[in-house]
């Protein structure tokens, strides 16, 4: 198309050269010219601005029906036509008097309108590090959840997904860790702070990162941790349009761990037991008569997943609208776990008052459906992983029993007891979250470039969950004697209003903006759960069917913030920009002295490019910019500066009186300290960055390095046990350091009927920690199992969550070689060698050492994108590297004392294979062979084709004679391959914690899917 | 007239936006959601809702079952003689086999729990003095049991982990939250002061209301059994004789003391309070009768009496020879006369019946019966009982010299579990030493929460006929003895409160 463009403009050149030679000079003088503009699928394109080059002040708008009339000085006169999302195009206008212009959409032109806090600005004129996601190409991406497509497109974004669970939240991490509280971003959509997963992907139009204390000033004591600013779909001017989008795909487990089977089982355990001098259980030899089930494999399934949209869209002179429906399902790769999201949103915009007024209401309602599935994602006192719990089951288990109640096998007690199976089948526990969201904004031109902005917004979420449990028997400690229920509903009301002036003016080379604004928020959560522990039957499932104990509880919370806020924008001649920001918050969450906190920052720019000295052929963009701010974070609970006094519950109760169910008192107390002067936490970020074009901008490259300072960080401070107090305090705790780089650079190219494009994006942090608790206190975390076996350990002058071990050195071959070692002497020959690394000859904590982090060192994306002809191919390849895993699972699955073990330790040491390095397998581990080494610790790096797509869009031949405009079907495939060292399930799963990153308990997997999609257009 | 449209629409959205104006009242939202300080402290209910927060602590920190009985239960029981564990559950195990590093999570919550304790009795002994609102002698009362419950926390500790922090005030600055640690003879003088003065002002005994609290007998008989670790041999024979001579009576049938009959009864000298109640939410409940149980009955068996504390029970007799009651009481083994209560089956088995099911020779059967329900339930955990004080008697006694006396109580205890009594004249002192050591206190108390492997540290510790716990334990054939280290007579000082409070020392340079 581009192609064909260009010769009709070389053929128009040879017309006006022969126009020009025909009449000469003569007609040098001003002339009106009319014309009409209209995209390439004919739309009507109002709101074009068109303008005489090299003379910007003169220049019109094309009206409401596209049409425009404008002045000009002569034949040679070149109109420049600009429309947001279209390619710019010059038309000289030689002795023409109408001119109908066609404009391309263009996705790249995008780009240069990007969004910021409370607006937009010129890409051109940014000073702050502000990344525009480019939508078009995430929405490629066939997923129910925005933020799992943005992983590895941004560089400093950071999308880990924590889990595989169908519609679980990832975690978002923007340059890094900037804290050891609370790391997650603001999300703004439509102007108003919400819930990001509750919006289809579909119907997206505008994504901005901001990183940097310039660019997320304006959010102030909320944006320390980044802000995600999202905005949806509205209606352009035109006759009605449709789209329509669907996909299906299939998921498969990747990555299965091999775990024994029952001979394997067998030999494994009793080498086990042998080799402890011990007698082993009678089940072992009893041979053929017990099962030889593969729990995993009846556990895990393939999931189909589909996902609908339509939108229809259009407009007229007065009002634009854009409306849209959506369906997303998928079953889940684990029984029972399905998932469901309907979506329906309603965007118009309304021109009152010869459009000087523009009222823009919205409104959305997302309903999620969810078969519950609980992982422990956090830190602290790790429960176990219900994956973990199916690999170890032992498969000398039956699963099934056709002549059980329910159809699932009680173990015979010889072989313990549970049937996981069973439970995820039996047991109902589900949620249905809703999700309304309105939002109106009005934009009232006032006179001379001011301008008065309303928004409000308003969020409600309403949340259901019940948990109903059947009577089931699968042997000691997994019985329940009676059907129970529990009812859990919260309704969550927010809402923001925000007024504010922007004023905008250009005289001669000096264009100044200015933002004033208020705002304020309020969220109030509420909810109320019950449960009755005996119902009378399984049919029988309301709470007042019940007729056992009953309890009930509830919480109600409010939270409010109120903020003035401004910002100043100017820029000399396009080549010198400056840029301040101010805000001040007022919130609830601190006491009376507190209350307030100021924050700002100013950053400026220098577009060398557009200084008359610069002439290369070769860089056509050459910006270096520098910006320096301070940002706050209060993402903590209410009313943390009373003096709290815990009351009831387990912990608190107990109970007097004279039978054995005598009654429960409730007892109360302090269980933590006051922080009375609780206070903001503060970030102070210093941002360096420069952006470059080369060949006219068809190679743009990004670069920025920050460094920031948190103080104050708000945390959870360890305090001794000794206290007395078993609730740490969350207050003010500590300070970090964190610094980074980030790289994206991207190329395109077009020969012939090929285009090509790529992007990438590199990023890269490091954290320190300058001050941390009372007295210096370290963080000890990343627990395998409950409270045993830390990992992690966090203290003053070294990053978050490092790595804290033995050192594992080999295997001992002998006797001689332990007695030479002489600090284990519970050691036998076949068992892991620990180093004495202080040699004080004995072997202790003392010799733990630091050993690296889960936060990876460097982080990248790359995208390919081709076309030719009406084929388009793209792959997205991400990784990371420098990072650490501690191998949980392999760690759970190489004890002999579980049920079940790894198939892996058919293989180990024997005095008949001492060149294995697994140690040998005896019944109590004598030498504490499992404890937290860098045995399981493992290299995390990873390079994964997260994304190949295959499209076809059918020809105009095609689609002739059917009401579709354009039909695109595209082949992905998702997680195609993974290139990594790492053993365990997926490199790519991360715990939510701050403290355990790169943990692995051993997470619902991560899955492989294929995917057949189409998107239409009507 | 256009213009005036525009002032008129201006006017609308500034009428609009004026409700919204700033003040500092939106930002100041009134706490809707927790009890804070401001209204506590205030009236008796305030001042019982403390004590019963102190009394909390003892099911653990943080209040679960699952701590007290996995963690702080098999951290104390499992490295006795008398008791083995069941190798296929980790609980604890690392200590049972004497190969447990500085995280042991068994050490940690026992620490905790104590000093989440002694955190709330601190609280109790600087408030509620100051209370007006509360009678005069209800406060004392309160006070003094704040001082029993501290030192009960402390007792826990030292004899756990020896050198330890000495806190005796809630202090709410963290600067003073990083304490030393000091020697074990301080914590014992606090302990003594503690129940001295508590003792005077401690109740007789509690209205049925608040049965279950601590009484005058307990403090009594916690000062006598502090005595006796630290080998004060007159003061507790003086103390203990306090607590012979009040209203305690053996229960006649000796298997009352673990089915829910007894509980809070005449033999109760203090006991830890379950409940069965699961109105409102509550879960108070126990876990001893899944834990003991053969999985044959749908238990858990997570541990089971040691051969050699079978062997001694066997050697229990009547007059007649036969095996005495107390022994079928306390264990299931292989003897035709044995039975055990199956929670499966809602029935009594003899172990003939149901032998060939078992999964191990040999199980307790304390605490597994079902008083209240057929599930988790609200049995009571002895922690002093009365025959427990008559041993300790005796023990002082003996050590005094008075041998016959001490006889005379031992066969108190006997005649009650129908034993033969032991004649008066027949032992001499070390002979009887050994008898109280190695039969009577394991035969009667075998299992029973916090006993053994703490009668064995203090035999260790003590300068009068020092018993290396190695050695007994390589004589009752402890499994994995040989893995045992003289750092193993100690808890190590936890790993996770090191890594917090610099000013710790480890209890020993081999941890």
């Amino acid at each position: 198309m581009e192609v064909k463009q260009t010769h009709i403009f070389q053929f128009r050149g040879i017309l006006l050269l022969l126009f020009l030679v025909s009449f000469g000079f003569l007609n040098a003088q001003s002339k009106i010219v009319t014309g009409n503009v209209v995209g390439n699928d004919n739309t009507i394109l109002p709101g074009v601005t068109i303008t005489i080059k090299g003379n910007k002040t003169k220049g019109t708008q094309t009206d409401f029906d596209g049409n425009f009339s404008i002045e000009v000085p002569s034949a040679e006169t070149v109109l420049e036509f600009r429309f947001l999302g279209f390619a710019t195009k010059e038309i000289q206008v030689g002795n023409q008097t109408f001119l109908n212009v066609i404009l391309e959409e263009d996705a790249q032109s995008l780009d240069e309108i990007v969004l910021v806090g409370y607006g937009t600005q010129k890409k051109t004129e940014l000073t702050a590090a502000i990344t525009s996601v480019d939508v078009t190409e995430i929405q490629k991406i066939p997923t129910a959840d925005i933020a799992t497509a943005m992983q590895g497109q941004v560089a400093g974004l950071n999308v880990a997904i924590a889990s595989g669970v169908p519609g679980s939240d990832p975690v978002i991490r923007i340059r890094g860790l900037g804290t050891i509280g609370n790391n997650n971003p603001l999300f703004v959509i439509d102007g108003i702070p919400g819930d990001l997963s509750y919006i289809n992907p579909a119907d997206i139009e505008n994504i901005s990162i901001l990183k940097d204390a310039s660019a997320a000033t304006i959010y102030g004591s909320r944006a320390s941790n980044g802000v995600v600013i999202v905005t949806t779909k509205r209606g352009k001017t035109g006759a009605p349009r449709m789209n329509v989008t669907s996909y299906v795909s299939v998921h498969s487990i990747t990555n299965d761990v091999d775990v024994a089977n029952r001979d394997q089982h067998n030999q494994i355990k009793l080498d086990a037991y042998t080799n402890a001098g011990e007698t082993p259980a009678p089940y072992l030899t009893n041979g053929i008569q017990y099962a030889d089930s593969d729990w995993a494999d009846a556990y895990l399934k393939n999931a189909f997943e589909h996902k609908h949209d339509m939108s229809i869209s259009g407009g007229s002179d007065y009002m634009n609208y854009n409306f849209s429906g959506g369906y997303f399902s998928n079953d889940g790769t684990i029984i029972n776990t399905d998932y469901s999201r309907i979506n329906t949103r309603l965007n118009l915009d309304m021109k009152l008052f010869d459009n000087r007024l523009k009222v823009s209401p919205g409104i959305g309602f997302t309903r999620k459906n969810r078969n519950n599935f609980s992982e422990t994602l956090g830190g602290g006192n790790a429960g176990f992983s219900p994956i973990l719990g199916v690999y170890t089951q032992l498969p000398h288990k039956d699963i099934f029993d056709p002549n059980s109640l329910n159809g699932f096998a009680t173990p015979p007690p010889e072989l313990g007891s549970e049937n996981p199976i069973g439970i995820r089948s039996i047991i109902d526990n589900k949620n249905q979250d809703d999700y309304f969201q309105f939002s109106i904004n009005a934009d009232l031109k006032l006179f001379d470039g001011l301008s008065y902005q309303l928004q409000y917004g308003a969020n409600i979420e309403n949340r259901h969950q019940f948990v109903f449990v059947p009577t089931y028997d699968f042997g000691a400690q997994s019985n329940n004697d009676r059907p129970s229920l529990f009812e859990f509903r919260s309704r969550t009301n927010e809402w923001t209003l925000n007024n504010m002036l922007n004023y905008q003016k250009t005289i001669e080379n000096h264009d100044i903006s200015i933002l004033l604004g208020i705002s304020q928020e309020e969220s109030h959560y509420r909810s109320i759960s019950g449960s009755n522990n005996e119902l009378p039957s399984v049919e029988l499932q309301a709470l007042s069917a019940g007729i056992g104990d009953q309890s009930i509880s509830g919480l109600n919370r409010t939270s409010t913030l109120q903020s003035v806020f401004g910002r100043l924008t100017y820029d000399y001649a396009n080549r010198y920009f400056i840029q301040g920001s101010m805000r001040r918050d007022g919130s609830s969450r601190f006491g009376p002295d507190n209350k307030y906190g100021t924050f700002y920052s100013v950053s400026f720019g220098w577009a060398v490019h557009n200084e008359e000295f610069f002439n290369s052929k070769i860089i056509s963009q050459m910006k270096p910019r520098f910006s320096y701010g301070i940002l706050g974070n209060q993402l903590i609970g209410n009313h943390l500066f009373l003096t709290r006094i815990g009351s009831g519950g387990q912990q608190l109760n107990y109970p007097f009186g004279e039978v054995a169910s005598q009654a429960v008192l409730i007892g109360a107390i302090s269980t933590s300290l006051p922080t009375p002067d609780i206070q903001w936490e503060e970030t102070t970020t210093t941002n360096a960055g420069i952006d470059l074009g080369f060949l006219e901008d068809r190679l743009k490259l990004t670069f920025d390095y920050f460094k920031s300072e948190t103080e104050g960080m708000l945390v959870n401070v360890p305090i001794p046990s000794t206290s007395g107090i078993t609730t740490f305090p969350l207050t003010n705790g500590g300070n970090l350091e964190n610094r980074g780089w980030e790289v994206s650079a991207s190329y395109s190219k077009n020969i012939g009927d090929f285009d090509f494009d790529i992007t990438a994006n590199f990023s890269g942090s490091e954290n320190k920690i300058t001050q941390l608790g009372i007295a210096g206190e370290a963080f000890t975390d990343g627990f395998i199992e409950f409270n045993n076996f830390p990992t992690t350990r966090t203290e003053v002058g070294g990053e978050i969550g490092r790595f804290y071990l033995y050192r594992a050195d080999g295997i001992f071959q002998s006797q001689a070689e332990i007695d030479a070692h002489g600090v284990q002497p519970n050691a036998a020959p076949g068992d892991l060698r620990f180093v004495d690394t202080n040699g004080d000859g004995t072997l202790n904590d003392d010799d733990k050492q630091y050993m690296g982090s889960g936060l990876p060192k460097l982080e990248y994306g790359l995208t390919f994108n081709a076309a030719y002809k009406n084929f388009d191919v793209s792959l997205f390849f991400q990784g990371v590297g420098g990072n650490k895993i501690y191998n949980g699972v392999k760690m759970w699955l190489y004890r002999t004392d579980r049920q079940n073990m790894s198939a892996d330790l058919v293989d180990a040491w024997s005095p008949s294979n001492t060149g294995s390095d697994i140690p040998r397998n005896v019944f109590g581990d004598p030498n504490n062979n499992i404890r937290p080494s860098s045995y399981f610790l493992e290299n995390g790096s990873y390079l994964r084709l997260k994304n190949l797509q295959i499209g076809y869009n059918l020809t105009e031949q095609m689609l002739k004679n059917i009401f579709i405009s354009k039909a695109r079907l595209y082949f992905t495939a998702n997680n195609l391959f993974t290139i990594t060292d790492y053993s365990g399930f997926d490199p790519g799963l991360a715990s939510g914690g701050t403290f355990t990153r790169g943990v692995d308990r051993g997470f619902y997997p991560l899955t492989k899917s294929f995917v057949f999609g189409v998107n239409l257009s009507m | 007239m256009k213009k005036f449209k525009y002032i008129l629409l201006i006017g609308i959205i500034a009428a609009l936006g004026v409700p919204f104006s700033c003040s500092d009242d939106f930002v100041d939202v009134p706490n809707k959601e927790v009890l804070t300080e401001s209204s506590f402290w205030l009236t008796e209910q305030h001042a019982l809702q403390a004590l019963t927060a102190t009394y909390g602590a003892i099911h653990s920190s943080g209040g679960s079952k699952w701590t007290f009985f996995e963690e702080i239960y098999t951290a104390m029981a499992y490295r006795g003689d008398d008791v083995i564990n069941n190798t296929a559950e980790t609980y604890s195990r690392a200590l049972a086999s004497f190969n447990n590093t500085t995280e042991a999570s068994g050490p940690y919550n026992i620490w905790r729990s104590s000093y989440a304790g002694i955190g709330r009795a601190n609280q109790i002994l600087q408030r509620v003095p100051d209370m007006e609102a509360v009678a005069q002698e209800d406060r004392d009362v309160i006070v003094a049991e704040a001082k029993f419950l501290r030192a009960l926390y402390y007792f826990w500790l030292v004899t756990g982990f020896e050198k330890i922090p000495l806190v005796t005030t809630f202090d709410t600055n963290p600067a003073n939250l990083f304490p030393s640690q000091v020697e074990a003879s301080e914590i014992w003088a606090q302990i003594e002061k503690d129940l001295t003065e508590a003792e005077n002002d401690m109740l007789d005994s509690h209205t049925a209301d608040w049965k279950g609290r601590a009484t005058k007998g307990s403090a009594k008989a916690l000062l006598g059994k502090a005595y006796l670790f630290q080998e004060k041999w007159a003061e507790a024979e003086a103390k203990l004789a306090e607590v012979v001579g009040m209203d305690y009576q053996l229960l006649s049938n000796y298997a009352d003391n673990f089915n829910g009959k007894g509980e809070n009864g005449s033999e109760s000298v203090f006991e830890i309070q379950f409940s069965g109640d699961r109105s409102g939410g509550n879960d108070e409940r126990q876990v001893f009768n899944f834990q003991v149980s053969p999985y044959a009955f749908g238990g858990w068996e997570l541990f089971y009496p040691s051969e050699w504390l079978v062997e001694e029970m066997k050697t229990d007799l009547t007059p007649d020879g036969e095996i005495s009651e107390r022994v079928y009481e306390s264990i299931f083994f292989d003897d035709p006369e044995s039975e055990m209560y199956s929670r499966a089956d809602d029935e009594v088995r003899s172990y003939a019946s149901v032998s060939g099911d078992l999964n191990h020779p040999r199980y307790f059967k304390k605490y597994s019966a079902n008083e209240d329900t057929n599930f988790y339930n609200g049995t009571n955990i002895t922690l002093i009982r009365f025959s427990d004080v008559l041993l300790m008697y005796a023990e002082a006694l003996n050590e005094n010299g008075k041998t016959d006396e001490a006889i005379a109580e031992v066969n108190k205890v006997r005649e009650r579990g129908k034993a033969a009594s032991i004649t008066i004249g027949s032992m001499s002192q070390s002979e009887l030493r050994t008898q109280i050591r190695h039969h009577e206190r394991p035969v009667e108390l075998a299992m029973e929460f916090g006993i053994r492997w703490f009668d064995l540290y203090r035999w260790q510790r003590g300068n009068t006929a020092k018993e290396s716990i190695k050695t007994t334990l390589e004589n009752h054939n402890k499994p994995l003895v040989e893995n045992f280290q003289d750092k193993h007579i100690l808890y190590p000082i936890p790993l996770q409160e090191m890594n917090i409070n610099q000013n710790l020392d480890q209890n020993h340079p081999d941890w």
